[in-house]
């Protein structure tokens, strides 16, 4: 039978059932409206977690030493060559920073807090949180400042304020304890409190002058593309032998494993769904077929192929399953629009910061995934169709006369 | 189509003059009427059937993964509530402290809703070894009553808990950076009371792992007397952490011990303590919620098209009936029952199946394989014990009750409408 011919036929079909068939629609459109906007807001929780993991001192790929993790402090420092990021000619790079970063002890006459002290350069920090910090007070110049600027959080525990001194002590590489006074240049606000308490800014050349070594810890690069880490991953491993290039799902393993978690949750969430749809399909596919056996019986007896029975009934099948999808996609667009902007969740601030997501949430929807859940439904709409196309194709002529 | 039950069914009709019919009858009638069409009520049973199991165990994961992390997380260190100054918790500085810690304590442990009740003094300090140092809190307790509040002691990997009077217990990272030994002597060094130094000297005796390894630097436990005297504190504590029975009495407990504690001092709960599990629990709880609203709906929608299929097959009988005396209330009150049967034919499925999985998961409990390095930072246990209880089996079954009536009853009032001459006319 020609496919024109079947589509007209299933599609007059299918309106003879007009209240049937509307439910349905309604119920699969419901079903994908609902798994694609949870889907929006996973990925784009998975999504805000990744670039907060990125901003937050980590970017696409870092350099350290290989005992760095384990035993932080300018001891597992390194001085990078000169030039080194020639060697990423071919890769597209956002920016890279060297940074130097101890942990240390922040003192004001009144409290005492364990901090990590970053020794940077301003100028390269737009690939960090740091880049786009708002600072009440004055911000670092360069890496030559010899002021340092703290968290808003953290100034309030010391009990201090911009223009003041506090002094801070750590480990030179020799193990012995330096120690020295800085004044406030700024307090900063970043998303998260825990970033404030913890983050201690100024100019890397101040923090080697109070280390006594010209060594970094960490080299740090955002690229222009996620996609190209691997590629930079090789290069750089052949430029930094004896270092570990690490890319951030390393850095970074719960925040990656979230990530993966959200890939996969469209299917678990798809499939719990759309389960419990597939019984009501294939139910009304089922009715549409025993009330069709003397028509069926009659087009058989005129000489249809049993093919074409069950082509029209996976075809039945595939629209319905179309239009509720489409009518779905179409749903879950008009939802998400108001919301592309973001959505306030400061309600829930503690959580999303201990999970590195921002107060302002941006839910995401994306094409690709849209795609999965169309491409998934024509397939399920194909099985869910198998078992009533069965029923259909065992209707001979005898039956239907004997009705 | 099983014709034998048709010819079974008794003709429909009540007693003369009254046009209804016995409760029983509709009972019977509604019950043959479903397997008329063995198969749609099989699907529809099957759909019901299929929510009210992934309903049920995803309530049970749920709700039991809610318990075992408040369990993880309350007892690992927070406790079920804590005893502070009014301002510590905002501000936690050395200052803002219990002036008469072990009274309070004595008290608070007489209360029948405490099971046990441990001090804590804590103050942040320098931790050296010979030239070697690095920050961290310094957190006095008391060797015997803290094993009963907190998880920390039982992570011991080496040596013993504080044996002795200027023992330490030092996590394994901490003692890994600064070269640690069981058997080394480590110098505290801190800001004490009013702004002089404190300082003390302790032995480290024991090495503590909890898998999170900021954690595991960040934090020391020392004798309560021992950081007492060095910061000046005197009998003073900043904390006094609370354990009741169980973590979900919290609340109830902390209200009632409120009105008994002195002046400038209160009672926080786990809830305030820790603002982030609660947190966590409600987005969670909220992408359930979604997930099962959508479920029911879903479900209730394919019942709904069940009963729009039947009610529309079955004109031609309606009619009939009607013509013969039935009233239409009569038979919607017939079609609502069909959907009552149905509805326990798929629960009783469902349920089945759910309720003895979930029986038998709930005291084994189901292991988190590969998830240790989230299960650590979002404070979950090792294994879930699904909750088996009223609610997470119930409501499920007792929510898609009210889908069903409703979904049977909507296409039914189509029967009130419905003129007996027309309908007999309707080809079948």
């Amino acid at each position: 039978m020609p496919l024109k011919l079947l589509l007209q036929l299933s599609w007059r079909n299918l309106w003879r059932h007009r209240r049937r068939n509307g439910i349905m629609v309604l119920a699969i459109a419901l079903a994908v409206t609902g798994v694609m906007l949870m889907n929006t807001l996973m990925r784009g929780m998975a999504a805000e977690m990744r670039e907060a993991a990125i901003d937050n001192l980590t970017g696409h790929i870092k350099v350290i030493h290989p005992g760095y993790m384990a035993d932080p402090g300018i001891g597992r420092g390194f001085e990078p060559e000169q030039g080194w990021e020639q060697a990423l000619a071919d890769v597209p790079v956002a920016g890279w920073a060297q940074r130097v970063r101890v942990p240390a002890v922040i003192m004001s006459e009144r409290e005492t807090r364990g901090v990590q002290l970053v020794g940077v350069d301003p100028a390269r920090e737009a690939i960090s949180f740091l880049g786009s910090l708002s600072v009440d007070g004055e911000a670092l110049s360069g890496a030559e400042d010899r002021r340092i600027i703290i968290g808003a959080t953290l100034a309030e525990q010391l009990e201090t304020s911009v223009g003041r001194r506090l002094v801070i002590m750590t480990q030179g590489a020799d193990g012995l304890n330096r120690e020295a006074g800085y004044r406030i240049a700024g307090t900063y606000d970043a998303d998260s409190n825990a970033l404030e308490k913890v983050f201690v800014f100024t100019g890397a050349q101040t923090v080697a002058r109070l280390l006594e070594s010209p060594a970094v810890t960490e080299v740090s690069l955002r690229l222009e593309s996620g996609d190209d880490i691997p590629l930079a991953l090789a290069e750089l491993g052949a430029v930094f032998e004896d270092l570990d290039v690490k890319a951030w799902q390393d850095l970074e393993p719960q925040v990656a494993s979230m990530v993966l978690v959200a890939d996969f949750g469209l299917y678990i969430m798809y499939f719990v769904i759309m389960g419990a749809l597939v019984f009501g399909l294939v139910n009304a596919l089922v009715t549409a077929v025993m009330e069709r056996v003397r028509e069926l019986g009659m087009l058989r007896a005129l000489g249809m192929r049993p093919r074409s029975v069950v082509a029209q009934v996976v075809v039945e099948s595939t629209l319905v399953m179309t239009a509720g999808v489409v009518a779905g996609l179409a749903l879950a667009v008009v939802c998400y629009l108001p919301f592309s902007g973001g959505i306030d969740l400061s309600a829930f601030s503690e959580t999303m910061q201990m999970m590195g997501v921002r107060n302002i949430f941006t839910p995401r929807l994306e094409v690709a995934d849209m795609v999965i859940v169309f491409v998934l439904s024509l397939v399920l709409g194909v099985l869910a169709s198998l078992y009533p196309a069965r029923r259909a194709v065992k209707v001979t002529p005898l039956d239907a006369m004997r009705r | 189509m099983a014709a034998a039950d048709i010819a079974e069914a008794p003709p429909v009709a009540g007693p003369a003059g009254t046009g209804s019919v016995g409760i029983g009858l509709h009972m019977r009638v509604a019950w043959r009427n479903l397997w008329r069409n063995g198969r749609r009520t099989w699907l529809t049973a099957g759909g019901i059937a299929f929510s009210i199991f992934l309903c049920v165990v995803f309530m049970s994961f749920q709700l039991g993964s809610y318990d075992g992390m408040i369990d993880t997380a309350t007892g690992m260190m927070s406790g079920h509530m804590q005893v502070q100054q009014v301002d510590y918790f905002d501000d936690p500085k050395v200052a803002n402290r219990i002036a008469q810690g072990s009274e309070l304590l004595r008290e608070l442990e007489q209360s029948p809703d405490i099971v046990a009740a441990a001090p804590r003094v804590e103050g942040f300090a320098l931790v050296s070894v010979g030239e070697r140092s690095f920050g961290g809190l310094v957190m006095g307790v008391d060797p015997v009553r803290e094993p009963e509040v907190s998880a920390l002691s039982k992570q011991i990997v080496e040596g013993e808990y504080l044996p002795r009077a200027d023992s330490a217990y030092v996590g394994k990272a901490l003692a890994t950076n600064l070269g640690l030994r069981i058997g080394d002597e480590i110098f505290v060094m801190g800001s004490a009371l009013e702004g002089g130094v404190a300082a003390a000297l302790f032995t480290v005796d024991g090495l503590f792992d909890t898998g999170q390894v900021e954690l595991d630097r960040s934090i020391m436990q020392v004798p309560l007397s021992a950081v007492q005297s060095a910061f000046d504190l005197g009998d003073s504590v900043h904390r006094i952490v609370l354990m009741g029975r169980n973590a979900n009495d919290a609340t109830a407990i902390a209200e009632r011990l409120a009105p008994a504690l002195p002046e400038g001092v209160r009672i926080l709960d786990w809830d305030k303590l820790l603002p982030e599990l609660r947190q966590m629990i409600q987005m969670d709880a909220v992408s359930g919620l979604i997930i099962y609203v959508l479920l029911v709906a879903i479900v209730a929608l394919s019942v709904a098209n069940s009963f729009t299929m039947t009610v529309f097959e079955r004109t031609r009988e309606f009619g009939m009936l009607i013509a013969i005396g039935m009233r239409p209330g009569g038979i919607v009150a017939m079609i609502v029952i069909e959907a009552l049967c149905m509805w326990v034919v798929g629960t009783a499925i469902g349920a089945a199946i759910s309720f003895s999985l979930m029986a038998g998961l709930g005291v084994v409990g189901v292991p988190i394989a590969g998830l240790e390095d989230m299960a650590g930072q979002f404070m979950m246990p090792e294994r879930i014990h699904p909750e088996v209880s009223f609610f997470t089996l119930g409501t499920a079954p007792l929510v898609l009750l009210v889908g069903t009536l409703v979904a049977g009853l909507i296409p039914a009032l189509r029967v009130r409408r419905l003129k007996p001459v027309e309908a007999l006319r309707e080809e079948e």
